[in-house]
């Protein structure tokens, strides 16, 4: 709870600092102090809710595994913004804003992680969506990054229509938006006597949630929205936000709909299908590295999208946490060294290797982590949410779909590691590494690999 | 259930129709005042738009200028939040002191972001 | 004899009415007032199934989505976005009416200040757009396909 508000109001803070501050490396020191006590601050909360779940005027209920992922995320972020506050400033010149911005995201993030009311839900991916739409379009002067924008807003908010429509219909038929109430489970109890709007509904909120998570029927946007923001961007609303989006779609579809599952898991197994051969097969083909991780990202999502599948499971749960914590970092990890680059084609890449050891073994320690080889966390990520649907004993030929497009996914995150050592070139910066990020960028490659040998560390 | 059921019967409408009627019969008055009272002299420079006394030239329809959006825009924003006074209002007395803490709180935050708008400049007219 | 969708509806919202109205024409010889006309339509229209309501913003949520994935100007898909949302705030409050519940009353004020913040957000984007390209048509937003 307090690190909600506390979220919120810092990004006021950072609004003022933009005003009082002069220099640029007093906000962002403001920024970092934030976080660092946005960390802290939920630490204190996950301390405080060990024990026994609460609930805030029937809105929100905060337990421990809540608590927990709002930890795991804020480290995240936290990892993201040590990483990138630098890249962030030199995007315009109102560099304020942004991190305010991105402090008002993290509050939509905890909303997201503790609703126990439809209209928390609502709140919380609104509150994280329209920063969102600012900050895709936030390099005013490129083009490409006010289309990302334009893109990004009317996808986002014809979503949005469809969330509250199908939340509208689900309330028709139970009488209640409280998830936890008795009318409301009710409802869901059975197949057979739940009644047609709340079907239709249930299927809104799929395609809605489908949108926001970029599942593939759905995907279209996102390739365009992740290429065309600004760089120092993209990771943050390719992890952070996707990842806490997963968490609220969890929430709901395992703990109210989790009896009805019959109802939607065969549409849930169709996005899978569809996510992992689009986001696969389309990323082998992309020449950008950038909007090759876009391609990336898609195709991650289809992997997390089998938690969903897997309904009332632990592995599930387990699952997703360490999927979130892992991929975020390698993405964070690989766009770090992304940023740093002139070119962002794969000849770009060429010959990193001789000319920066450091990046190019962390971004290949990031790589193949996305690609889930032992030894990286990535690994345990994609086991554990395989065999949670191994473990319902149900479409067992999907998971053996998931390892074949994880051999396909193996090209194209080999590709740039082949670039990086394999190739000689000139692999031209666009900034030179400090020993800082290099220091960092190390720390994150450790935290992977780390988790690739103990992957209960994340299991609290 | 307040909201619901205050304003179930017709007779309770007639406050409004009064106001309305009352409304629309002033300006209806007003106008046709001014019209029958006014003297009238038509020549063909009065009947021209006025632009500060100077020759109009081109047409009306052009592009403003980003500072009418910018007013614009930040109008809809002001201008909805005030919905949260309506519920407040009818149940002022039941909340006490709790609930003008919250309003408190809430107009605090939005003086917070009128002073970050003015602060920023986005209110200036001249450049 | 058997009347069809749309026809039926209005014969069965207007025959009421215009039954009192002639009854009471003939029953007191005299003018009926605005404010009897006034109370014969509300106490129709409290008897009115909540199904029109849900059929009214169903139809008027459809023709949105249909906006939305038809038009080509941004300002007309924003409004089709808010056409959409409207809907939903028409459902909600029959729906309030109907569980005699005003949580969902509740929930349509936040919906109009959401929807107000991302208008506003919308147009400051398209105002954007506009002053480079010089058009809202959402077809020539194509530079990014490889």
């Amino acid at each position: 709870m307090n690190a909600i508000v506390l979220s919120g109001i810092w990004g006021v803070v950072m609004m003022f600092a933009g005003l009082f501050l002069k220099s640029s490396k007093q906000i962002q020191w403001t920024a970092l102090l934030g976080i660092i006590a946005l960390l802290v601050v939920s630490i204190l909360d996950y301390q405080a809710h060990s024990v026994q779940a609460q609930t805030y005027f029937g809105m929100m209920t905060i337990d421990v595994y809540t608590s927990w992922f709002s930890i795991l995320i804020t480290a995240c972020c936290a990892m993201y913004l040590l990483i990138f506050h630098k890249d962030i400033a030199a995007v315009g010149k109102n560099e304020a804003e942004y991190f305010a911005l991105i402090f008002f995201v993290m509050c939509g993030v905890y909303l997201l992680a503790s609703y126990s009311n439809l209209l928390i839900l609502f709140l919380g991916i609104e509150i994280l969506s329209i920063p969102q739409y600012i900050l895709a379009g936030s390099d005013k002067e490129n083009i490409k990054s006010n289309e990302a924008s334009l893109k990004y807003f009317l996808m986002g908010a014809f979503s949005t229509g469809l969330l509250l429509m199908g939340m509208t219909l689900i309330y028709g038929a139970t009488g209640s938006f409280d998830i936890t109430s008795e009318k409301f489970v009710g409802q869901f109890e059975q197949l057979s006597s739940m009644s047609s709007l709340s079907f239709v509904g249930i299927l809104l909120l799929l395609i809605s949630f489908g949108f926001k998570v970029s599942a593939a029927p759905l995907h279209l946007w996102t390739p365009d929205v992740y290429d065309g923001s600004p760089t120092a961007f993209t990771p943050f609303m390719a992890t952070i936000v996707k990842v806490s989006v997963f968490v609220a779609f969890i929430r709901l579809f395992h703990f109210s709909f989790g009896n009805v599952s019959d109802a939607w898991q065969i549409a849930i197994a169709s996005m899978i299908v569809l996510t992992l051969i689009i986001g696969n097969v389309t990323a082998v083909y992309q020449q950008s590295l950038k909007r090759m991780m876009a391609y990336s990202s898609i195709a991650q999502a289809g992997f997390m999208l089998f938690s969903i599948f897997a309904v009332n499971s632990t592995l599930a749960y387990k699952g997703i946490l360490l999927y979130s914590v892992v991929y975020s970092l390698a993405s964070i990890g690989v766009f770090a060294v992304i940023i740093k680059m002139k070119d962002y084609t794969y000849d770009g890449f060429n010959g990193l290797a001789k000319k920066q050891p450091v990046l190019a073994f962390t971004a290949t320690v990031c790589l193949l982590s996305l690609v889930g080889i032992p030894l990286t966390g990535g690994f345990f990520a994609k086991y554990f949410v395989l065999s949670a649907v191994v473990e319902q004993g149900k479409y067992i030929w999907i998971v053996v779909f998931a390892v074949l497009m994880a051999a396909i996914s193996a090209y194209y995150y080999f590709r740039v590691i082949r670039s990086m050592y394999f190739k000689t070139g000139e692999a031209a910066m666009h900034t030179e590494p400090t020993t800082w990020d290099k220091t960092l960028l190390i720390l994150n490659a450790m935290i992977i690999l780390l988790l690739g040998v103990l992957p209960s560390l994340v299991f609290g | 259930m307040i909201l619901l059921e205050a304003f179930s019967t017709p007779v309770n409408y007639f406050p409004i129709l009064i106001q309305l009627v009352l409304a629309i019969g002033f300006v209806i008055v007003m106008m046709g005042a001014t019209h029958l009272l006014g003297p009238k002299r038509k020549t063909t420079d009065k009947l021209e738009n006025f632009e500060c006394g100077i020759e109009q030239e081109g047409n009306a329809r052009q592009p403003l200028a980003v500072k009418y959006f910018l007013v614009a825009i930040l109008f809809v924003l002001f201008d909805v939040e005030v919905i949260f006074f309506y519920p407040y209002a009818i149940n002022f007395r039941e909340l006490g002191w709790n609930g003008f803490i919250a309003v408190v709180m809430f107009v605090a935050f939005f003086i917070l972001g009128f002073t970050y708008i003015i602060k920023k400049g986005a209110l200036n007219w001249e450049d | 004899m058997q009347k069809d969708g749309l026809e039926a509806i209005i014969m069965e919202i207007c025959n009421p009415i215009i039954y009192h109205f002639l009854r009471s024409l003939k029953n007191n010889s005299q003018t009926i007032t605005i404010f009897e006309l006034q109370a014969l339509f509300l106490r129709h229209f409290k008897k009115m199934p909540s199904q029109y309501y849900l059929f009214l913003s169903l139809a008027l949520f459809c023709i949105g989505v249909m906006g939305v994935l038809m038009r080509r100007n941004a300002i007309i898909i924003l409004m089709c976005i808010e056409l959409m949302l409207n809907a939903v705030n028409l459902l909600l409050v029959t729906f309030s009416k109907m569980y005699n519940d005003p949580n969902a009353q509740l929930f349509v004020f936040f919906i109009m200040v959401v929807a107000a913040a991302e208008v506003s957000i919308g147009l400051a984007i398209i105002v954007m757009m506009y002053r480079k390209v010089h058009s809202i048509d959402v077809h020539i937003l194509n530079r990014l396909k490889n």
